[in-house]
C-alpha cells in the first residue's frame, strides 16, 4: 500500500531571497491525481535522501527548482517540518460519477459504492504491479456512460482512461476511494489470515 | 447470488474435496479475490478459472465467503469408529513401530498423502481369539480400492482421527527424540557447499544418520539380524520406543550391556 499522508491542512508560502512569495499548491482539489501519484511515490522512494525527496515533492506543488536549489539547509528542513506538520488526512465525500470533456464517467449506481468481483481482481493487480495504481485504480472504478462491458474492460480504453483521470482528475476524488478499496483490501486479506484451528479432543 | 452446491457445514464436504481445499496456496494467485474465487470453484467442484463471480458485487462475495466461515475451524466431532464402508478405526495405542514410520513419512505431505494416511486409521479386521481384533496388515491394503472410497467419505467422519494420529505421533516422536533426533536439520546443499572439507564430511555423515535414523535404530534393536526385521516393526511402536530408551540409557548397543562411566 502507499503511504497516504499526503493531504494538506494548511497554505504554505516561501519567500526567495529576493522577496517574491510562493505559494504551494495545498488543496487536493488543486492536485492532479497524476501529481498526487508522483508525489506518494518520491514520498516512499527510500533509495533516495529525505532532503531530495521532499526537494521533489515541493516542486511538484508549485515551487521553483531554483528557489528549492538557493535554500539554507536549515530552511529546508524548516520547511519540511511545516509541510509534515501541516499534512493531514483530509476526508472528502465520494463523488459517484465525474465529467471530462462532456463525457460522463460512473463509478457505482444508487447510493453505496459497490464494486464488481471482476474490478476488485482488475484494481489488485495494478497494485500488486508495484508501479503507481490510483489512476488505474480510478480507470477501473469509473466506467464511461454508453459503453458495453466488452468496451468498458478493454485494455486500452482501460489505459487510456487511467492517462485522461491522470491529467483532469484531483486528488480529493480519488482520496475516498483510494481509503475504501485499501480497507476493502485489508478486511479480505484479515478474513483470509484469521483461520483457527482448534484441535480435536483425542476420543478414542 | 444462489449457490445451493456449496457446503455449509464439514459433513458436506468430502475428503477429496477438502484435499484439494487445503492445497490451494494463496502465493499461488494474483489477489486476494483470485484466491477466494478459486476456493469457492473446489468448493462447488467446477472450473478454477471460472469467471461465473465476475459481475457480482464485492459485498455479495463476503456474504458467500462467510458462509463457509466453518471451514477456518477445524471438525469438531469425535471419531468416528466405524465409517460407511465398514472400515473400523485403528486405535492409536495399537500403532505399531513399522505403522509409526510409514505414517511419519507419509505425514511429511499431509493433504497430498491424506487417504493414505487415512487407509493406515481406518482398517479391515477379523476378530481372532478371544475376541480380539486382529487387523489387516498394512502389506495387504488394497489401497487402491480404499482410498477412492475415503476421498468419497465426508471429512468430518475422518478428521477427527486423522487428528488423533496428528497429535499422537507428534507427541511419540517429541518424547523420544533423543533417540534419533540429534540433529533434527538436515543441512542443504547449498549450505554444504559454503563448508569446508572437514565440516563437509562431518555434516554429510549427519545427513546419512538422518536419512537411515529408523532403519539403523532397527538394525540395532535386531542385533544385525534383518530377518527379524518385520518382527521388529510388527510390535507396539510405543513399547519398542521405551525399549530403544532403555538400551540407550543403559549403554546397550547390539545386545550387549556396556557399563557406562
Amino acid at each position: 500500500m502507499c503511504n497516504l499522508l499526503v493531504i494538506f491542512a494548511a497554505m504554505i508560502e516561501v519567500k526567495d531571497n529576493l522577496g517574491e512569495t510562493y505559494v504551494m499548491r495545498s488543496l487536493p482539489s488543486e492536485i492532479t491525481v497524476g501529481d498526487f501519484e508522483k508525489i506518494i511515490s518520491t514520498l516512499n522512494d527510500k533509495a533516495t535522501e529525505t532532503l531530495s525527496r521532499y526537494a521533489t515533492v515541493f516542486h511538484i506543488l508549485g515551487l521553483p527548482k531554483s528557489v528549492i536549489e538557493e535554500m539554507e539547509l536549515e530552511e529546508l528542513g524548516s520547511l519540511i517540518k511545516t509541510f509534515t506538520e501541516h499534512s493531514a488526512v483530509a476526508p472528502s465525500e465520494m463523488q459517484h460519477m465525474v465529467e471530462i470533456n462532456s463525457d460522463v464517467y460512473r463509478a457505482y449506481d444508487g447510493e453505496t459504492f459497490r464494486i464488481k468481483v471482476k474490478d476488485m481482481k482488475a484494481i489488485e493487480k495494478c497494485i500488486g504491479q508495484g508501479k503507481t495504481w490510483i489512476a488505474d485504480m480510478l480507470s477501473v472504478l469509473f466506467k464511461k456512460d454508453g459503453l458495453n462491458d466488452a468496451e468498458h474492460y478493454d485494455k486500452n480504453h482501460i489505459a487510456h482512461k487511467a492517462e485522461l483521470f491522470r491529467k483532469e482528475l484531483t486528488a480529493d476524488i480519488a482520496f475516498p476511494y483510494m481509503v475504501e478499496v485499501s480497507a476493502r483490501m485489508v478486511q479480505a486479506v484479515k478474513k483470509e489470515t484469521n483461520a483457527t484451528t482448534e484441535p480435536t479432543a483425542p476420543v478414542e | 447470488m444462489q449457490l445451493p452446491n456449496l457446503p455449509r457445514q464439514w459433513s458436506e464436504l468430502t475428503v477429496e474435496r477438502y484435499i484439494e481445499f487445503k492445497q490451494l496456496d494463496p502465493k499461488q494467485f494474483g489477489s486476494v479475490v483470485d484466491y477466494r474465487i478459486a476456493q469457492l470453484c473446489v468448493l462447488l467442484d467446477t472450473d478454477t478459472v471460472s469467471t461465473d463471480f465476475d459481475n457480482i458485487y464485492d459485498d455479495e462475495l463476503e456474504n458467500i465467503i462467510d458462509s463457509i466461515a466453518f471451514l477456518k475451524h477445524e471438525p469438531k466431532n469425535s471419531v468416528t469408529h466405524c465409517i460407511d464402508t465398514g472400515l473400523l478405526f485403528k486405535s492409536f495405542g495399537t500403532l505399531t513401530l513399522g505403522e509409526l514410520i510409514d505414517l511419519s513419512v507419509l505425514m511429511q505431505d499431509v493433504y497430498g498423502n491424506f487417504t493414505r494416511i487415512m487407509a493406515y486409521i481406518y482398517r479391515d479386521f477379523f476378530v481372532g481369539e478371544f475376541q480380539r481384533k486382529v487387523w489387516q496388515p498394512v502389506t495387504l491394503i488394497a489401497f487402491y480400492e480404499v482410498e477412492p472410497i475415503i476421498a468419497q467419505t465426508s471429512i468430518d467422519k475422518v478428521y477427527p482421527a486423522f487428528r488423533v494420529y496428528l497429535d499422537g505421533i507428534d507427541k511419540l516422536l517429541k518424547d523420544y527424540s533423543g533417540l534419533f533426533d540429534q540433529d533434527p536439520e538436515q543441512v542443504g546443499d547449498e549450505d554444504l557447499k559454503e563448508m569446508d572439507a572437514e565440516e563437509r564430511r562431518i555434516a554429510e555423515q549427519e545427513n546419512k544418520y538422518q536419512k537411515w535414523a529408523w532403519e539403523k535404530s532397527i538394525f540395532d534393536l535386531c542385533d544385525g539380524d534383518i530377518t527379524k526385521m518385520d518382527a521388529v516393526t510388527e510390535l507396539n511402536a510405543t513399547f519398542v520406543l521405551n525399549m530403544m530408551s532403555m538400551r540407550k540409557d543403559l549403554g546397550i548397543v547390539s545386545g550387549k550391556y556396556h557399563q557406562q562411566s
